[in-house]
């Protein structure tokens, strides 16, 4: 039988190839697609993150800079809008795995400064000095495909010969630059980032497919939320896909990805943990029927 | 002194059959915590079990009765010294030859019998409702509460089958066994049906 996934190690904390964690996403923007701000304000910021741990969240990942095109956000605001709020986080729950969404290297440094364990570079080593951040931080780095587009870009008219191929060769090469950089081995995880340089066709591919890159003995996160390729699937605008996510969750939860970037926790959760009980990856909670 | 320990057979209370949280947990401590105080009384290197068969096997290993029943004295820290198993239904005649034939083999050995009343005893029960079974799990307790042989050997077959009651063949032939023994007498018995199950964690002494 093919291995799937790797251990993976997070700030302390320790998880087998077979643990499924959720990733909470956190923005400290005015403008994210989803949530249209409703975090923006550091206040109601922190009361999501209270709210994600209850509800089973492993990691937050915060972000000051909204991933499509739009309003300039240069590295101090940037800056300002995560380091601090990085701070209190770390403060307010300790045990907490605390991610940063950037790509500048500024911005991850200040980041791990104020206590960040994992920098998520959603945009597959546009910086080339992140890694070394990570590195000298011992924080963990996410390595994504992004098909070679710039930050905060939209794919148009790209076409793979093979988009699973594309996405192996291109997280294997910065996972092994991240290594050689000082990330420890365990601490680097790959992403293919559904919708990033991808059409729909390329999303759905590489979810059909995924069990081609969580045996590369790499960690693999997947970012489904929400995303376009659902929205593309269903034809269903946002606010009305996450049956959609959930579904692909389940698909992706099933090949073996170690951890789901979304925005809801309960829902995913559920699912992850469903998956892994029939996987027989988790002992179901509670087991009476037919048994008293 | 020798003991006689009723425990529950719950297949919940295997850990193989065990979930995230430990539905049988209070169960399993009550019949471990009877089984340690008969061990210890009894100054026994082993025990005893008396289980039914399965009412409805279906595989080839051996009964969950004895399995739990097993489980439990391994838990408890002593030992399976020998097994009677009974067919869950076998007549009152068949349990008292078994009974007889246990005495005379195993003469003062600590007896750990794996019995529950009935699995009627609500509309999410098992067997669903069967208002008789709480008439009949009564009489099983005070029969075990007045350490009583002669009222456990007088439960009807037909009547315990109709409430799925897994627990009274194996209960006749351990009164089978200690019939006619002098200064009988009960140190606990406990019953509750969580799971419209009647659980039972009963220990009787006797000379």
């Amino acid at each position: 039988m093919t291995v799937r996934g790797a251990t993976l190690r997070l700030g302390r904390h320790e998880y087998p190839p077979s643990a499924r964690l959720v990733m909470a996403i956190v923005n400290r923007t005015p403008d994210s697609f989803y949530d249209k701000g409703v975090t923006w304000a550091e206040e109601a910021a922190l009361e999501r993150v209270d709210r994600v741990v209850e509800e089973g969240a492993d990691i937050v990942d915060i972000g000051g800079v909204k991933a499509a095109p739009g309003v300039e956000v240069d590295v101090e605001e940037e800056k300002r809008r995560v380091v601090g709020f990085v701070e209190r986080v770390r403060s307010a729950h300790p045990d907490l795995v605390v991610s940063v969404d950037t790509w500048r290297s500024e911005v991850a440094r200040a980041a791990c400064a104020a206590g960040a364990d994992l920098v998520n570079d959603a945009w597959g080593g546009a910086d080339p000095l992140l890694p070394s951040v990570a590195a000298e931080y011992g924080a963990a780095l996410v390595c994504t495909h992004t098909g070679g587009v710039a930050p905060r870009t939209r794919p148009h008219r790209l076409e793979y010969d093979d988009v699973v191929a594309d996405v192996r060769s291109s997280v294997l090469e910065q996972a092994e630059r991240a290594v050689a950089a000082g990330v420890q081995r365990e601490r680097v995880i790959v992403d293919p980032a559904h919708d990033f340089g991808k059409t729909t066709w390329h999303s759905l591919e590489v979810t059909r497919r995924l069990e081609e890159l969580t045996t590369l003995g790499w960690p693999v996160l997947v970012s489904l939320s929400n995303k376009d390729f659902v929205g593309e699937a269903l034809d269903l605008p946002v606010g009305e896909r996450l049956t959609g996510t959930l579904a692909a969750t389940a698909l992706c939860a099933w090949q073996g990805a170690q951890v789901y970037r979304v925005h809801e926790v309960v829902e995913t959760r559920q699912v992850l943990d469903m998956v892994s009980v029939v996987a027989g990856d988790l002992p179901p909670a509670r087991t009476v029927r037919g048994l008293a | 002194m020798t003991s006689l320990v009723v425990v529950p057979g719950a297949p919940l209370l295997l850990p193989e059959y065990t979930g995230r949280q430990d539905a049988g947990a209070p169960w399993r401590q009550r019949a471990v915590d009877a089984l340690r105080a008969a061990v210890a009384e009894d100054g026994a290197a082993s025990v005893v079990l008396v289980a039914a068969t399965d009412r409805e096997p279906r595989g080839t290993r051996p009964p969950l009765a004895e399995r739990v029943g097993r489980h439990l004295v391994e838990r408890a820290g002593t030992t399976v010294g020998a097994t009677v198993v009974v067919a869950w239904d076998a007549p009152v005649a068949e349990c008292r030859t078994a009974g007889e034939r246990l005495a005379h083999s195993h003469p003062g050995a600590t007896l750990v019998v794996v019995a529950d009343g009935t699995a009627r005893r609500g509309e999410k029960a098992p067997g669903h409702l069967d208002p008789r079974a709480f008439a009949l799990d009564e009489e099983v307790l005070d029969a075990l509460r007045a350490a009583d042989p002669g009222r456990l050997l007088a439960l009807d077959p037909d009547l315990c089958a109709a409430l799925l009651m897994h627990g009274r063949a194996p209960l006749q032939v351990a009164a089978a066994a200690w019939a006619g023994r002098a200064g009988l007498r009960c140190a606990t018995a406990e019953a509750a049906d969580p799971y419209g199950v009647q659980y039972l964690v009963a220990r009787l002494t006797g000379g």
